[in-house]
């Protein structure tokens, strides 16, 4: 009786133990994945106000240093600007705060967002806000609408972190959009981002223009391309070359960069790469995990952000483009990162060797004949040294080196060679049909395939007569006109 | 001269014709307060706008003349099956949420969107069948003078072919000069704010 | 006669002979203060409630021109309660008449013959019944803006004409009107001017979250049934959609100017206009 109830007690005892095992293990998974409720820590009273100072791209406002919410002001004006989309090409661009991209805001999770949305008096159209981080009706749209020379107003609380892109919402939208108005506003974490050495902020569009890519003047909105998704421009903020030359981002070599990347579309997706880097962390799609790790392209979608961040090893200028790559060098989507400082070797040496390339394969190949020589002679002893070398030097040394030394393991040497020396007929033969196969030569064994040489009679006498006289050897006969034809001769009855 | 000039005036009146005609005068609606209105009403009333309305009762009403009162105001119309009921539900849930000593300083009107089909006969019923107590005003007024109320108070509305109307669900809230104090947008609306807002108004006319 | 009165006679005829001449010149200008705008039916952008065929909008006249800067002052002088120094806030906004110099002064920026701009809708439904007739309805307007296929090979080309000109930046001073293109009817400046109010401007039954308007919101308002658009490619019916859905009668827009309109039967009376 007494073992029954201490064995039941000892299942129930366990029992428990592990239903509370099992209840902290999921709620420990549970706490990693949840965000808990951003506005926990939001205090009873009033929370600090602070005015959010708007900077124009590629620049970010820094990164927050508080730890507790606060009530963020935020002004932005809605303007319709003249001005260039690429050289000699003008657009008026429907804008926030007079720029494409409009600036990047930055708040912190939790935060009290006090929108005001200011439409200045110049403008034709009423323009509204749809911010992406907005939980509400239209993302803040059905709040904002703002005729010209008025001012609208609403509040939110910035609830998920992330990279969120706004952009203009009134009807007909895709125009709205299509004319420049976009940008992004990061919400952080409340523990905030990893600290890097240097923000970007860099956002990819597109232009809808009547005239063709690169045609002057003040170009019309063409709402046909736009529908057909056939845009002339597709550029990186807002203009052809705004990223280009002195407007380059800048940075230097050792530093951790981060590029919060946005893409506005209207319809395009970006395919972002920078050329020559590889994006150590990305964000995919703007979220708050990095979630990949040594990215060479990473897709942007349109209305979409993604955050990448490298550390630069070596100096230069790194192209930014969209790799959809008739985009980058036909209709503007390029733009560039200077990296200044040390150069390092050991990670890319830059050029290091320029030769001439004698293509090889698994068969004897021929090598086309210097057609100076082709008259026959039997030249005097010092004339056909100098040939020899001359030969030498423009169809042996490639291999054999200049010194007739080889390269171990590759090719075999010349110099004071024990193989070349044996038998004269054959060291002809070799020159006249090549070889193929193993051989020993000074005690080291060589598998290589030797092309046919296409000497003349004259040449390959020169040749063979400097070659066996120099680089120690000690031929004291040179190789004769007759003695190359009788081995060609040879040569041509056995095939 | 003073010879020529008799002989020439007629002559001059008919020239002078064309150029009166193209010189808008004053007309009679739509101007900023005549003699009646007193000087003292605030710049953002209402009632600055003037026109001439028709209750339920048969009676005219100049909007100017419920000063003094805080104003609970919808538009609708008698025909409406969807949310016109609602409004004046919510209005009288608040009526009946205010405060008892309020009670008698707080009007609750109805403008009606719909001359043609809401004469002061349909207007009447239709306060009965809603049980109205004598607080409350349901209005009619040309389709123009309808159209001013809508543009002043922010409300939207089209007319339909069948005679029906989409319109906004906004309940409005004017203090004792006629001044917009509050406004709810949308049914359900949040009655505890409309409460609040009469009964705000209606402490600071008490005044 | 008295020979020393005649050189005042003939100062007073020249006089005279100017005012006339100034007058018929102002009508010359014009042509006619009206046209004519045939009856015939509007289509929606929002076709919420209508038949397929739209609305059905009755024979009307519509003035040629806009209403000038000049026509705006006569006005004004003769409706002191308009001035710009006197007007209730309710009525117009702040930035009413903000381009004029003073309460009747045009000055550099308000050229005479310019349309008004800066007037509020009460403004502008004031003078129009001042002037013995009314503002148009947006179907009347827009019925009127559409009849272009003199000038436009089709209403696509009037489209591109349209979203051009709002392309462009908003001129610091308006040039005069009567310059601009010329509808199949003889009315001026539809289009390429300035935007123009509308009687029932207020009609636009949305919310200003545009990509919901399939519909609209229940609970903002009483509602028959799906708005949908009638022509979602029509961008540039939409922007004056989506301008007048962000309107209050108080506002004065430095874009934004007007016309009056008026009924057949009120013109053939010729009713003079108190």
């Amino acid at each position: 009786m007494v073992r029954n109830s201490l064995a039941v007690h000892t299942r129930r005892w366990l029992l428990a133990a592990l239903s509370i095992a099992i209840a902290t293990g999921t709620s420990a998974c549970t706490s990693e994945t949840s965000a808990g409720d951003p506005l926990a820590d939001r205090p009873s009273g009033a929370m600090p106000v602070e005015t959010l100072t708007v900077v124009s791209a590629p620049a970010v406002p820094p990164a927050i240093t508080r730890k507790t919410p606060a009530k963020v002001i935020i002004n932005l004006e809605t303007r319709e600007v003249r001005k260039r989309l690429a050289d000699g090409v003008e657009y008026t661009f429907w804008t926030f705060a007079g720029t494409v991209p409009g600036p990047l805001l930055r708040v912190r999770s939790g935060d009290e967002v006090e929108f005001h949305l200011n439409n200045h008096p110049s403008s034709k159209m009423p323009h509204n806000i749809d911010l992406h981080a907005v939980t509400g009706p239209g993302g803040g749209a059905a709040s904002s609408l703002t005729a010209p020379g008025h001012s609208s107003q609403f509040t939110f609380a910035a609830l998920n972190p992330g990279l969120y892109v706004y952009h203009c919402a009134t009807a007909p939208v895709g125009m709205h959009i299509a004319n420049g108005m976009y940008g992004l506003i990061l919400v952080e974490p409340k523990e905030g981002l990893s600290p890097v050495d240097r923000e970007f902020y860099v956002f990819q569009s597109e232009f809808y223009t009547t005239g063709r890519h690169g045609e002057t003047g003040l170009q019309p909105f063409d709402m046909q391309k736009a529908i057909h998704e056939d845009p002339e421009y597709v550029v990186f903020n807002g203009s052809v070359g705004a990223l280009v030359g002195d407007n380059a981002l800048k940075a230097k070599v050792g530093e951790n960069v981060r590029m919060f990347v946005g893409n506005g579309g209207p319809n395009l997706v970006s395919s972002f790469h920078v050329i020559g880097e590889i994006f150590d962390n990305v964000h995919t799609e703007g979220g708050t995990l990095a979630n990949q790790h040594n990215v060479q392209t990473t897709l942007v979608p349109a209305g979409g952000s993604a955050i990448v961040d490298m550390k630069l090893d070596v100096p230069g200028t790194f192209i930014i483009v969209d790799h959809s790559i008739f985009r980058a060098f036909n209709k503007g989507a390029l733009g560039m990162l200077a990296v200044e400082g040390a150069e390092n070797k050991t990670i890319y040496s830059g050029k290091q060797n320029d030769v001439v390339y004698l293509p090889e394969g698994g068969g004897i190949q021929s090598i086309a004949p210097d057609t100076a020589m082709s008259v026959e002679r039997e030249l005097p002893r010092g004339q056909l040294l100098a040939r020899g070398a001359q030969v030498f030097a423009a169809n042996c040394a490639a291999c054999h080196q200049l010194a007739g030394q080889g390269i171990a393991g590759a090719f075999p040497p010349l110099a004071a060679s024990d193989y070349l020396m044996a038998n004269k007929e054959r060291a002809i033969g070799i020159v006249l049909n090549g070889l193929n196969g193993a051989v020993t030569v000074n005690g080291a064994s060589y598998n290589g395939v030797m092309p046919a040489v296409q000497l003349s009679n004259t040449d390959v006498a020169a040749v063979l007569s400097y070659v066996r006289t120099s680089f120690g050897n000690k031929a004291t006969d040179l190789v004769t006109l007759d003695d190359v034809k009788k081995v060609r001769a040879a040569s041509a009855a056995k095939h | 001269m003073t010879s020529l000039v008799k002989r020439c005036l007629p002559l001059m009146t008919l020239l002078m014709l064309p150029a009166l005609i193209a010189a808008p005068t004053r007309s009679a609606a739509q101007t900023p307060p005549g003699p009646a209105a007193p000087a003292s009403l605030p710049a953002a009333s209402l009632y600055m706008l003037r026109a001439s309305w028709t209750s339920h009762q048969g009676r005219t009403i100049d909007l100017l003349s419920l000063r003094g009162e805080v104003v609970v105001l919808a538009m609708a119309y008698t025909s409406c099956t969807m949310t016109c009921p609602l409004i004046t539900r919510e209005m009288l849930a608040v009526q009946k949420a205010l405060p008892p000593d309020l009670r008698a300083n707080v009007r609750f009107v109805l403008a009606s969107f719909d001359p043609a089909r809401d004469s002061v006969a349909v207007l009447r019923a239709h306060a009965d069948k809603m049980a109205l107590d004598a607080r409350w005003l349901v209005l009619r007024a040309p389709a123009a003078d309808v159209r001013q109320l809508a543009v002043l108070l922010g409300v939207r509305y089209r007319q339909l072919p069948n005679g029906d109307f989409d319109h906004s669900n906004i309940i409005s809230v004017l203090d004792g000069d006629g001044v917009l104090r509050f406004q709810s947008p949308q049914i359900p609306a949040d009655r505890p704010a409309l409460v609040r807002a009469v009964t705000a108004a209606a402490r600071s006319s008490k005044r | 006669m008295p020979r020393t009165n005649t050189p005042r006679a003939i100062l007073l005829l020249a006089a005279l002979l100017g005012a006339m001449a100034s007058v018929v010149r102002a009508q010359r200008a014009t042509g006619a203060l009206y046209q004519h705008i045939a009856a015939g039916r509007y289509r929606p952008i929002f076709a919420a409630g209508v038949s397929d065929s739209g609305v059905a909008v009755r024979t009307f006249l519509l003035a040629t021109l806009p209403v000038t800067n000049a026509d705006y002052l006569r006005f004004v002088t003769a409706n002191p309660e308009w001035k710009r120094s006197k007007v209730a806030r309710v009525a117009a906004d702040s930035s009413y008449l903000r381009h004029w110099s003073g309460d009747e002064t045009l000055g550099p920026t308000a050229p005479p013959t310019a349309p008004v701009v800066n007037v509020s809708w009460f403004a502008a439904s004031a003078y129009a019944r001042a002037a013995g007739g009314r503002l148009p309805s947006t179907a009347e307007w827009e019925l009127a803006a559409s009849r272009f296929r003199r000038t436009f090979a089709n209403a696509d080309v009037l489209s591109a004409r349209v979203l051009a000109w709002n392309g462009g930046a908003t001129p610091r001073t308006q040039p005069a009107v009567g310059l601009g293109i010329v509808s199949d009817d003889g009315v001026g400046d539809l289009h390429g001017l300035v935007w123009e109010w509308v009687d029932d401007f207020n009609a636009v039954v949305t919310s200003g979250e545009s990509r919901g308007d399939s519909g609209p919101d229940a609970g903002l308002f009483c509602a028959g049934g799906a708005a949908l658009s009638a022509d979602p490619s029509n961008y540039a019916s939409f922007m004056r959609y989506a301008l007048r859905g962000s309107l209050r009668g108080s506002y004065s827009l430095s874009t934004l100017g007007f016309r009056v309109a008026r009924d057949i039967d009120a013109a053939t009376t010729k009713r003079r206009p108190r």
